[in-house]
């Protein structure tokens, strides 16, 4: 079994990780991967997709408009805010706008 | 151990009311059991004002802290939502209040949910109100032990692998699983989406009909609740001598001797009022934790992406908008949270999906059709609720495999989407221990009649009273 790439997952999961964290989490996941392996042994050929759970249709919601949070209740939660908008750091190089 | 009628009954006596039983509850909350991360006493005076005639009037309740509460903090028992106050209340919670529960705090967890003992909890591991040496099972940790130990009258848990059920039964108490869409998810924090079902801890099967009676039902705020009429689950006396319940051969493997003679003692008990048991298999059994594993992780590492530290909860400034997520995730998650985000986006990558995620979700499939073909020979299922009591704290917790081992007994009817009840069968030690009923779609009410039954010939309330009882 190939080793998991550590870093690249991190990256995609967008987690920035210490070196000693890196380390352990790295053993971890190998030994969780050989774990989970064990599901290829069973006979899958002739089985479905799971589509869904439910044992009927899901139920449509009525098609009405209905209040939603304020724009006041939805900042609520952050400081970091100007104007009523969220602020983050630029994204965009000034250099290339 | 009154149930929630009788308090019903006492309060309209006058020989108790909802203010002395509410005083009562917050003089049992034991600090050093640590199952509240925040207790709301204000709230649950403020509550107590309203002139309620509901079902739930003046009932302390205790809620899981993945479920939000308006105006009260949700930590999912992670630094990651730090200072978080929802803005508004899950479906459960209006239910509840409308019906005059009173809440009495936000119990520990977890970390969103993932764990077995209530350990991963950025505010400290919940011990287990018979043992405090014990851990007190997990994720609902916290809502088992609030109600074990006398401070809450009934909980609120979620369970998407066993949560709700496991720690029910390493605490002595009745945990309700229901059908995936009988209970409104709305509000409740996600973990594994296809899985999570919003549970009810309590004391007895009576306090849990009357809780389902008043969560359960359509909610159009969330699109997988069911349109199916609510039963009347206050009435649970009626179990017909005609049905049918299997015993699955794979679940008593492996399990503590005492576990097996218990839950054989159950069903000894069930068979002397008339009621036949059949011996049925559910072969693919032993896949049920990869499976589960590779399904909640995949879909955890989805729903936990939504925490960047942009819009709530802990923000470390970095120096580009992707350094600021990144520190910000390292900083706020455990490490075992962090585990299954990577595990499951591994399992979702494009190298691995075939192998992993597509492969669990055909494995589920069969999981389901065996309890679909095990459900045309029997009516119920009777299984350990978990394979010994409960393991001492700390001998888990750097083992991420070994953790998930009671996951085995509770997390089929979460991947098939049944309901399934644990109730108290007999101690082992100073211990408790449950078995596990497991029904068919939306036979909530089947479930925990025969949990009734079983109450009404021998109440095991010698040995819960003590820990218990005001």
């Amino acid at each position: 079994m190939k080793e998991v790439d550590i870093k690249h997952l991190s990256k995609l999961a967008n987690i920035e990780l210490e070196r000693e964290e890196e380390k352990k989490l790295q053993e971890d996941l190998n030994k969780i991967i050989k774990h989970i392996r064990q599901i290829q042994e069973v006979e899958v050929r002739q089985t479905p997709n799971t589509t869904h759970l439910s044992v009927e249709a899901l139920p449509f919601r009525d098609d009405k408009k209905e209040k939603p949070l304020s724009v006041k209740e939805v900042l609520s939660n952050t400081k970091e805010q100007y104007k009523n908008h969220f602020t983050i750091n630029r994204m965009i190089n000034e250099d290339n706008t | 151990m009154k149930t929630i009628p009788e308090y019903q009954e006492l309060f309209k006596k006058g020989e108790i009311t909802p203010t002395g039983l509410l005083t009562n509850c917050l003089k049992k909350i034991n600090p050093s059991l640590n199952a509240y991360i925040t207790v709301t006493e204000e709230l649950a005076r403020k509550g107590l004002k309203k002139d309620s005639k509901g079902k739930l009037r003046g009932i302390p309740i205790a809620v899981k802290d993945n479920i939000n509460i308006k105006g009260v903090p949700t930590t999912c028992a992670s630094n990651v939502l730090k200072g978080f106050i929802p803005p508004f209340s899950a479906t459960v919670i209006e239910r509840i209040e409308k019906n005059g529960g009173i809440f009495i705090g936000k119990t520990n967890l977890d970390e969103f949910g993932m764990g077995s003992s209530t350990e991963r909890s950025y505010y400290g591991p919940t011990k287990n109100p018979f043992d405090e040496t014990k851990v007190p099972g997990g994720s609902s940790g916290g809502s088992a032990a609030a109600v074990s130990s006398g401070s809450a009258v009934i909980s609120l848990g979620s369970d998407t692998g066993g949560s709700v059920r496991q720690p029910a039964s390493y605490c002595g108490l009745v945990g309700l699983k229901p059908t995936y869409g009988r209970v409104s998810r709305y509000g409740l924090v996600a973990f594994g989406s296809s899985l999570d079902q919003i549970g009810i801890i309590g004391r007895n099967s009576v306090d849990v009909g009357i809780m389902l009676e008043v969560i359960a039902g359509y909610d159009p705020k969330d699109s997988t609740s069911s349109k199916k009429e609510i039963d009347d689950y206050s009435d649970l006396n009626e179990v017909s001598k005609n049905i049918k319940i299997g015993i699955p051969e794979e679940y008593f493997k492996h399990i503590d001797p005492g576990v097996h003679s218990s839950v054989m003692e159950i069903k000894r008990r069930i068979e002397k009022e008339g009621i036949s048991f059949k011996s049925v298999s559910l072969p693919t059994t032993g896949y049920i934790i990869p499976t589960y594993q590779v399904i909640s992780y995949a879909e955890a590492s989805s729903n936990l992406a939504r925490y960047d530290g942009v819009r709530y909860g802990l923000r470390k400034n970095g120096e580009s908008f992707h350094d600021t997520i990144r520190k910000s995730r390292d900083a706020g998650f455990l490490p075992e949270v962090k585990r299954r985000i990577l595990v499951g986006t591994f399992v979702l990558s494009s190298e691995a999906i075939a192998e992993y995620y597509e492969r669990a979700d055909l494995i589920r499939r069969l999981i389901t059709q065996e309890f679909n073909e095990v459900f045309r020979e029997v009516d119920y299922l009777l299984t350990p609720a978990t394979p010994t009591p409960a393991f001492p704290i700390g001998e888990r917790t750097d083992d991420p495999i070994r953790m998930h081992v009671p996951d085995r007994m509770t997390a089929g009817a979460n991947l098939a989407g049944l309901p399934a009840v644990v109730a108290p069968a007999g101690m082992i030690g100073n211990l408790p221990i449950g078995y596990q009923i497991i029904g068919k779609p939306f036979d909530e009410k089947g479930i925990l009649s025969i949990v009734r039954l079983v109450e009404k010939m021998a109440p095991f309330e010698g040995f819960l009273k003590e820990v218990r009882d005001e």
